[in-house]
């Protein structure tokens, strides 16, 4: 069982409702990538919204791939780079 | 620790100068002044972002101002890109940029470049400049841009903007995560069309970026090296992350030599 308390920023904080989760993941191995696959099955807005973001995605502050390992306690920010500025 | 700028060589400042700038000469003095003057800055996009940091670079006195932007000023541009009025609609966007900050700093060079960013017409803009400004509006381009930094080694100023969100970071090629560490699966999303925006988002974002560029070159403060800066405009909340370079990095995770 793994634990891991999720911080969402800016539009994807939007789509979820609520700019921190804590999820509960019964698997042995938990990688970033489980943790967006519970957001996305819950949230139907968040897919819609990544379709148009890259996100960007922490573990304990530091930036990861979807592939790093995420162990119980750990914190993991969503956050959604955005690309605007013309 | 700002990085080592090789700006050329120092600059005597006029008396004139010594007036227009003498509110800032108290913060970083005339050494930091004859630095500024004798830096070239090129400005990717004249857009929201890019006017406002523009604005800000010129006022302050960046010798050299590169600005490269292939659009026309439309209506549509006009809540939020200020440097472009109701009389340019349908002027090239680096036209009616150049115009209005020479005005606004007869002391300084200000070139304009129409033409599209790509592959083979950034570097030639990159290599004569000492540090490059993001005013651009889509990924696919910024990875170019981001690349292009990294290889020829000029200091890149981050900013992008949706909504009343934003982030920013300086990257300094090698020592700082690039673009590409920061979010390695940009460059695969298409190329993002008409967004929501209002003008003050990219002014904020653009004022600090104008600001960083500044402390680059003077060597005053510290820049936002090796961190996110994000912005929600909606809360008024500025947030900073700390990011890393990831050593498999497609574009600076190789060995530099």
């Amino acid at each position: 069982m793994v634990k891991v308390r999720v911080k969402l920023f800016a539009v994807l904080a939007d789509a979820v409702g609520t700019k921190e989760l804590v999820i509960d993941l019964s698997k042995e191995k938990v990688k970033v990538r489980d943790v967006l696959d519970y957001i996305r099955s819950r949230y139907p807005k968040f897919r819609e919204v990544e379709k148009n973001v890259p996100i960007l995605m922490l573990v304990n502050g530091i930036n990861v791939l979807p592939d790093n390992e995420v162990k119980d306690g750990d914190e993991v920010s969503f956050l959604p780079p955005v690309s605007g500025g013309s | 620790m700002a990085p080592e700028l090789s700006p050329g060589e120092a600059l005597t400042l006029s008396d004139k100068e010594k007036v227009r700038y003498s509110r800032q000469i108290m913060i970083f003095g005339e050494e930091g002044q004859k630095k500024l003057k004798s830096s070239r800055v090129a400005v990717i996009g004249v857009g929201g972002l890019g006017s406002a940091s523009s604005t800000y670079l010129a006022a302050a006195g960046v010798g050299k101002l590169v600005l490269v932007d292939k659009d026309v000023v439309e209506l549509d541009n006009l809540n939020r890109q200020v440097l472009h009025w109701t009389r340019d609609i349908g002027r090239l966007k680096v036209e009616s940029a150049a115009e209005k900050l020479r005005e606004l700093n007869p002391e300084i060079e200000v070139e304009g470049i129409a033409m599209e960013v790509n592959e083979d017409t950034i570097y030639d803009i990159i290599k004569e400049v000492d540090v490059v400004v993001d005013g651009l509006d889509n990924w696919s381009t910024r990875v170019v841009v981001n690349k292009a930094c990294v290889k020829l080694r000029k200091p890149f100023v981050h900013a992008g903007v949706h909504g009343l969100y934003g982030q920013l970071t300086v990257i300094i090629p090698y020592e700082s995560p690039c673009l590409q560490c920061i979010v390695p699966l940009i460059g695969t999303k298409p190329k993002s069309g008409t967004f929501p925006v209002l003008g003050t988002t990219p002014a904020i974002l653009a004022t600090i970026q104008a600001q960083e560029v500044i402390k680059l070159i003077t060597g005053y403060g510290r820049p936002l090296i090796g961190k996110l800066l994000i912005f929600d405009g909606t809360t008024t909340t500025f947030t900073t992350i700390e990011v890393r370079r990831r050593e498999e990095c497609p574009v600076c995770g190789k060995p530099s030599t």
